[in-house]
């Protein structure tokens, strides 16, 4: 035994020697080499309807870039952008972060220390956005969190971006959409407690206070992926508001609108933020969300239609399944850009260039100009109302 | 009000048909199973599988799963005890306490292996609540409510009237001399594990009905299953139910007191309405158990062992 132990530990040694004497990879990409970039999404988990469209966004972005693309700039004009132009093909290394911080921090940590990817893409939520930015801010990599929009995300650092505006645009522009429709003075807030839930509420609140003299009766902030909230509804609903502003992730949204109904709380007392955060995940039972009213993040016009969302169809057979995917298409195109005008694929290069190109590049999904935060600086929402399960266009005082 | 209480009722239900089998396990074997609860995610799950596939109608073909389920999560109680527990028996109870950490791992991630991450739920229609005075109860409601209350009487009936309960009541009390008076003790501890793991299974059953399903549901209830347990008196089933109860209404109405005037009375705040906020719900129970350990450490209706 002691023998084969022994045997076991100078092999190991060897076998580490060995890797200490290769030679280091070179750190420049070369033309015909590949880039890697990083992904972390959620594949599974309560967000995994939300990762999947995240992640099409950014193969179709990737794919036409390494088949050489023609990129539209604000002016009209577009450029041309191929492997040639980028300095080798973009190669995307897939992470599933399981809907859950920590394993998206794990993820991240194995981006940069095995892969050492310069720039990571995807990423859903603010708890994740956060919590992984400040492991990449840390590492210096260029991260672009395509649909994280917590007013935290903009004091991680200087390689943090985002690639949606954040919610001090959405909080204050879902009061505005609940204020001016409804005309009440009362609202109650349920919203997740974490970054993204939290930020809603307080900017929400602020603007209803300070624009309109509207007031919020009941804030209930719910804990995500628990099996019941009667209790947090009943909270919601214990003063009587004539509405509600909700905002909610899609498994958990699930279960609390079923409950709501089941409690016999009108759908149409709810004013939700991003509803494609949810719309997929409540398919088989619409009753349970018909007249809820939501303020959608992203374009609809043809520029989008033609850009996006008709190519994401022949792509993958489907229009796209929420409004998210769009975002994560804009980031990778940005890195694309930004690939060509650094010359380089050094982390630190990427993020000078994210701000030049952000200036120019026409967007899918709208304006994508980076504030010196590396924020949205504008951002443009729908107004919705829910019809049979399907989210329909709506303007104020229909 | 009235909403408050069916609530409760439904959270009690869940809670009790977990809690009891947890606290039968203790009382033969002498160690807190935290595996105990994952058999009812495991339940939940085999119980959705068989309903998506049988013929019927999305009602029948629960009630038909949630049986097999039973009974498959009860071959699995009796499976892990001969692959794991029986090996371990004799062992300080700490030892079988981390090893049914393990098991408990091994089952939940188990079940993600096989039926994903994502949260799913069982076939049923979307159903109209009743009004019961200010209060709504779905159908589904009722039936958990009522599951959960014939379940007991039934386990009532077995513990007292049946020799097979007997022999369980002996075998806990003093395995020793039950051996010495002819009781097969091993086979009682199959049982007791056949028992438990299958009430379990239907307590898992019934939380998916009310809620959905989730590879973490067992592991999140755990700890409310435990307080219930605990509360009442570890090892005693009627404890547990007692417990489950006690449990369920201090969550509920916990949140639904207004504390402004008795925090004003002790001149801590001065608003009128104080409520705890929701985050804090799964604190209650805790905080009752504390009280409890501190006032009566062999819970509500425990006894001292000697």
């Amino acid at each position: 035994m002691r023998r084969f132990l022994s045997g076991v530990t100078a092999a190991a040694a060897v076998a580490a020697a060995a890797a200490w004497a290769l030679p280091p990879a070179p750190a420049q990409a070369q033309s015909n080499e590949t880039i890697k970039v990083g992904v972390i999404v959620p594949l599974t988990g309560r967000n995994a309807v939300q990762g999947e469209d995240i992640l099409r966004g950014i193969q179709l972005a990737v794919r036409r870039v390494n088949e050489g693309y023609d990129i539209p700039l604000k002016d009209g004009e577009r450029v041309t952008i191929g492997p040639e132009e980028m300095g080798g093909k973009i190669e995307l290394i897939i992470e599933d972060n399981e809907s859950r911080p920590a394993s998206a921090v794990d993820a991240a940590r194995k981006l940069v220390n095995v892969d050492e990817v310069p720039v990571i893409l995807g990423i859903l939520s603010s708890g994740v956005c956060v919590a992984t930015g400040e492991f990449t801010n840390k590492n210096s990599t260029v991260q672009i969190c395509s649909s994280s929009t917590s007013p935290e995300l903009r004091d991680i650092g200087p390689f943090l971006f985002s690639a949606m505006g954040l919610d001090t645009l959405m909080g204050a522009s879902l009061a505005d959409f609940a204020y001016q429709d409804s005309g009440a003075d009362r609202f109650a807030v349920l919203s997740a407690n974490n970054p993204f839930g939290v930020g809603m509420e307080i900017q929400a609140c602020q603007r209803l206070e300070e624009e309109y003299g509207a007031e919020c009766v009941t804030t209930v902030r719910y804990e995500q992926g628990k099996s019941d909230y009667r209790a947090d509804l009943r909270r919601v609903v214990s003063e009587d508001p004539p509405h509600a502003l909700i905002t909610a992730y899609g498994t958990d949204a699930r279960l609390i609108f079923r409950q709501a109904y089941e409690l016999g709380i009108e759908p149409s007392l709810w004013y939700a933020d991003y509803p494609s955060l949810w719309t997929n995940e409540v398919q088989d039972t619409p009753e349970i969300i018909e007249g809820i009213k939501g303020l959608e993040v992203g374009a609809s016009g043809d520029f989008f239609r033609e850009e996006y969302a008709d190519p994401y169809e022949a792509e993958f057979g489907e229009r796209p399944t929420t409004s998210f995917g769009g975002f994560a298409y804009d980031s990778a195109m940005l890195v694309a850009l930004a690939l060509h005008e650094a010359g380089s694929a050094e982390a630190d290069a990427i993020r000078e260039a994210l701000h030049t190109v952000s200036q120019n590049y026409e967007g899918a999904t709208g304006d994508k100009a980076f504030d010196e935060d590396g924020m949205q600086v504008s951002e443009s929402y729908l107004e919705q109302i829910m019809k049979d399960g399907v989210p329909t266009p709506y303007s104020i005082g229909e | 009000m009235i909403q408050i209480l069916i609530d409760s009722l439904i959270r009690a239900a869940e809670l009790a048909l977990l809690g009891v089998g947890l606290t039968m396990v203790y009382d033969v074997l002498r160690f807190p199973s935290f595996a105990h609860v994952e058999f009812g995610t495991v339940g939940a799950f085999i119980a959705l599988t068989i309903s998506l596939a049988l013929p019927f109608g999305p009602g029948s073909s629960l009630v038909i799963a949630g049986i097999v389920a039973m009974v498959a999560v009860g071959f699995l109680g009796v499976a892990t005890d001969r692959a794991v527990f029986s090996r371990l028996r004799g062992n300080s109870p700490i030892l079988l306490l981390i090893a049914s950490f393990g098991v408990g791992i091994v089952l939940r991630f188990g079940a993600q292996a096989i039926w994903g991450a994502n949260a799913q739920s069982y076939p049923l229609p979307l159903m109209r609540p009743w009004l019961i005075g200010d209060g709504r109860l779905t159908p589904s409601a009722a039936a958990i409510i009522v599951v959960a209350l014939v379940t007991m009487l039934l386990f009532h009936f077995v513990l007292n009237r049946t020799t097979l309960g007997i022999a369980m009541r002996a075998t806990a009390d003093n395995k020793d001399l039950a051996e010495a008076s002819g009781i097969f003790t091993e086979r009682v501890i199959r049982l007791v594990w056949f028992v438990g793991a299958a009430l379990a299974a239907l307590g898992g059953v019934m939380l998916g009905v009310a809620t959905q399903l989730h590879t973490n549901m067992g592991f999140e209830i755990m700890l409310p299953v435990f307080a219930a347990v605990i509360l009442g008196g570890i090892g005693n089933p009627y404890g547990a139910v007692l417990g489950a109860l006690v449990v369920g209404f201090a969550e509920n109405i916990g949140l639904a007191i207004n504390w402004g005037s008795l925090a004003s009375a002790l001149g801590l705040a001065t608003e009128d309405f104080l409520f705890i906020p929701v985050g804090y719900k799964a604190a209650i129970p805790f905080t009752l158990v504390i009280i409890m350990l501190l006032l009566r450490p062999t819970g509500l209706l425990g006894e001292k062992r000697a």
